[in-house]
């Protein structure tokens, strides 16, 4: 019985753990939801191997 | 999510503003103060912020590059021209916080015509989002959208255009981000006497825009996803890792930080508290 309750909670703290690995996953470009001064606005990500700007 | 909706304030608003700002007394200062009037046409001549809170932007970019201001007008009406040392080199003005809580950087390019170049924008499959006007002391300008969508006004200077000088803390790139590279090149070409080269070697298609022999602007594809097409202004700066470090302790996003790997460091994205993005680059050439 103890050993099918330590299993329970082991399962439950592998889904946790993967569930929080899969929320940060992200990918280096889009958009993002920051807060400034006149409430929430959205922020570009520039991907690095997306962007070869500036002057020349 | 799309960005057109939160990131860029609306086309009805600019109309209203830029209006309200071409009917008002306001004398602007003029574009140019030689005495023989020269056109630079492709040239971009102008910046202006558009913003909901001036007084926070006047106070991030002072710490940011020592600008200071000159408040022409009152109250809603106030624009602000932006002084890089003696010298003008845009202006602010505000936007309505409750309904365009962001703001955005807008260029002027100078046109031989204002009314011819807005007519082949429309042609093209641009907007007009305020039609030709003129302003006192400014000369005749309108702002419209390309047909990507990016914002850009069309400017013919009373006084003539400025000869671009590179100078710390000031302008010193215009960079076109487009979801059809191809289609923008063409269409900029038939707007000014541009001739394109291409930089090779870079991890993107880039391409440069040239007046006869001088650099105006580039272009490349958009970099971010869902984000419209947009210009984006370069400041020269002596170290962009300190600007960089500034910025976001007054508030500001880094949309790209200063990386080895990316123009060995020199280049750095940021978009200001209020929403605007802007680009500064270590330049010693």
């Amino acid at each position: 019985m103890k050993i099918k309750k330590f299993l329970s909670v082991l399962v439950i703290l592998f889904f946790l753990y993967m569930m929080n690995a899969c929320g940060s996953a992200h990918t280096n470009v889009g958009l993002s939801m920051n807060f400034g001064p006149n409430g929430p606005y959205v922020s570009p990500h520039v991907g690095v191997n997306f962007y070869g700007g500036g002057r020349y | 999510m799309k960005t057109n909706r939160i990131l860029i304030p609306g086309a009805a608003l600019s109309l209203f503003l830029f209006f309200s700002l071409s009917c008002s007394n306001i004398e602007y200062p003029a574009l140019s103060s030689n005495d023989s009037i020269e056109y630079n046409h492709g040239q971009f001549v102008w910046h202006d912020l558009i913003t909901p809170n001036p007084e926070q932007a006047k106070d991030f970019y002072t710490q940011l590059f020592g600008w200071t201001y000159k408040t022409l007008g009152e109250g809603d009406m106030a624009y602000h021209v932006i002084y890089n040392g003696d010298k003008a080199i845009g202006g602010i003005f505000p936007l309505n916080v409750k309904t365009h809580p962001t703001g955005e950087w807008l260029s002027s390019v100078s046109v031989p015509d204002v009314d011819k170049a807005v007519a082949y924008n429309i042609q093209k499959g641009g907007k007009t989002l305020f039609k030709p006007s003129n302003f006192k002391g400014r000369g005749r300008s309108a702002l419209v959208q390309d047909p990507e969508g990016a914002y850009i006004s069309f400017i013919r200077s009373e006084s003539g255009d400025p000869e671009f000088k590179i100078a710390e803390n000031s302008w010193l790139w215009m960079e076109l981000w487009t979801s059809d590279l191809q289609g923008s090149i063409a269409y900029y070409k038939g707007l000014a006497p541009y001739k394109t080269e291409e930089v090779k070697g870079d991890k993107v298609p880039y391409f440069l825009m040239k007046v006869e022999d001088t650099k105006i602007c580039g272009m490349m594809k958009n970099p971010v996803e869902n984000m419209r097409s947009a210009w984006l202004p370069y400041i020269k700066v002596k170290d962009v890792e300190q600007v960089s470090s500034t910025a976001t302790s007054l508030g500001a996003v880094l949309m790209l930080e200063p990386r080895d790997d990316v123009r060995d460091g020199s280049v750095a994205i940021i978009q200001d508290p209020n929403g605007a993005p802007f680009a500064v680059q270590i330049w010693n050439k």
